[in-house]
């Protein structure tokens, strides 16, 4: 049985038809570990079915050990999103509630290579000499 | 966050949405104008050893 609904696959068509480039979403799973990363794997390839742009690259967090690692992937659930270039963004855990739509945007937003930052933030943040990592925590409502 | 209670041990989530910026200690709860993240992700990288040129 499909995870999203006949409504709602509707609803994520309209939405990726934004999308510019194409994006992999890297999803790792462990089924014995972790049963409900494998929710989340079914989630992601029924998500990439929906648009041309989109594919799944479903890996097993313990088999596929050198991939995951070369992802910066700590832990499953997780959905690496991909796209032209590798911007960092991670999603970890379930994409459940409001936190599904902040996935979405997440595509959307590495679809298109760019963010809503202005030209000010984006030229202070090029000066910076290392890599900062931004952890965002949230729960599901 | 009820994901990762590990997580939220270790980076002290009490409430969300929560951000953690870097591994210096700079965080902040909530959302706020880009010029704050901006300045906070600055500092962490300022704590990290890193030179912001300005």
């Amino acid at each position: 049985m499909a995870l999203l609904s006949d409504e709602i696959a509707g609803e994520l068509r309209e939405a990726f038809s934004g999308l510019v480039n194409p994006v992999k979403l890297a999803v790792a799973s462990q089924a014995l570990a972790d049963p409900v990363s494998e929710e989340v794997r079914r989630l992601v390839e029924e998500l990439a079915a929906l648009h041309e742009k989109l594919t799944a690259e479903p890996l097993n967090f313990v088999l596929d050990q050198e991939r995951v690692a070369a992802l910066g992937i700590e832990r499953t659930p997780a959905i690496a999103i991909l796209g032209e270039q590798d911007h960092g963004v991670r999603f970890y855990g379930t994409p459940a509630g409001y936190e599904f739509g902040s996935l979405v945007d997440g595509i959307l937003d590495v679809s298109r290579g760019s963010s809503l930052l202005s030209e000010e933030t984006r030229t202070a943040l090029a000066t910076l000499d290392r890599d900062v990592r931004l952890r965002v925590f949230s729960t599901p409502t | 966050m009820t994901g990762f209670p590990d997580l939220a041990r270790a980076y002290r989530i009490a409430s969300v949405p929560k951000t953690v910026v870097g591994d210096g200690g700079v965080e902040f709860v909530g959302a706020g104008p880009e010029s704050m993240l901006l300045q906070h992700v600055q500092e962490a990288a300022r704590r990290a050893g890193g030179v912001v040129v300005a």
